[in-house]
């Protein structure tokens, strides 16, 4: 591990949450929204381990707090989806343009 | 330890590439299916930092279960992919400038992190530790986590629940379409065979 630095993870990370953030913002299809948002996930769990690799690989907090992210992520991936079906049945269409039923 | 910056970079050109193509796929199948690389390199950089348990979490968690959620809700919505429109928005460019801000600050947050000297490896029996403070430190996150599982689930079920109303009315619908259908090829069938016998009745 000497001869990698912490910031070529920190690079990767952010590469790929911003790959994720430009999928989430600029995609019209709702799943493929959802997409975005778990690579932004991904990302920012990486970047955690990174931390607490390189700066307090004794610490238990990071692990715990990783484990956490990635349960709340499922949750809500399982709910998105599930709203994203129900949105289908309504409209007959998932496309984040189309769908305005709720615009205020 | 030049093994590990070659490994480093393989992993993160699979991981980067791969998720380039989730980003990128028209067909939302081929990106979805595009996912189970990237977070396949995404844990096994989870195992290159030390960490057997998240590794374990990561493969199993995202890079088999949430694909094929996703897969899944796809099918089941598999008639709104339109190929004849673009897959961007029309804020996409506005989208792409955001991403690109987005990784400028990253880099210059990152040129700022030092350069702190790793441990020389992660202490033993991590996750036996981790688990013991689960139920010890950190009781409390992991019940309300199972509640908030729990809840997840019968929030989903609920959600995506068939409205046996709405369905009826699609299933009518169908239904009617169906007969109408069948009606005509009936009176055409019969236009047929009467047209046949006039004809066969001139002939004879």
């Amino acid at each position: 591990m000497q001869t990698l630095p912490l910031q070529a993870w920190l690079v990767v990370a952010a590469i790929l949450f911003s790959l994720g953030l430009y999928g989430a913002l600029a995609r019209r299809n709702a799943i493929a929204v959802l997409m975005g948002l778990e690579l932004m996930f991904a990302a920012a769990n990486l970047n955690l381990l990174a931390f607490w690799r390189y700066k307090w690989v004794q610490s238990l907090e990071a692990p715990v707090f990783v484990t956490v992210i990635i349960l709340v992520a499922a949750c809500e991936t399982a709910l998105a989806l599930a709203i994203v079906l129900g949105v289908f049945r309504r409209f007959r269409n998932v496309d984040i343009e189309d769908v305005g039923g709720m615009r205020g | 330890m030049s093994q590990e910056v070659a490994l480093f970079a393989l992993l993160s050109l699979i991981t980067l590439v791969s998720g380039y193509w989730v980003v990128r796929c028209r067909n939302l199948v081929h990106a979805a299916f595009w996912l189970m690389p990237t977070f396949f390199g995404v844990a096994l950089l989870f195992l290159l930092l030390g960490n057997e348990l998240l590794f374990t979490v990561q493969l199993l968690i995202y890079s088999g279960a949430i694909p094929i959620t996703v897969l899944f809700v796809l099918m089941l919505t598999r008639e709104v992919m339109r190929p004849d429109r673009t897959e961007f928005n029309r804020l996409g460019a506005f989208g792409a400038a955001a991403a690109v801000l987005f990784l400028g600050l990253c880099l210059a947050g990152a040129r700022t992190a030092g350069n702190p000297e790793p441990p020389p490896s992660v202490p033993v029996g991590l996750t036996r530790r981790v688990g013991e403070a689960f139920l010890t430190e950190y009781l409390l996150p992991f019940e309300v986590a199972s509640l908030m599982l729990l809840g997840a689930l019968v929030g989903a079920v609920y959600l995506a629940r068939s409205d046996k109303k709405a369905r009826s009315e699609v299933v009518g619908l169908e239904r009617k379409r169906l007969i109408d259908q069948a009606r005509e090829e009936e009176k055409s069938a019969d236009a047929a065979a009467a047209g046949m016998a006039r004809r066969r009745g001139d002939s004879v």
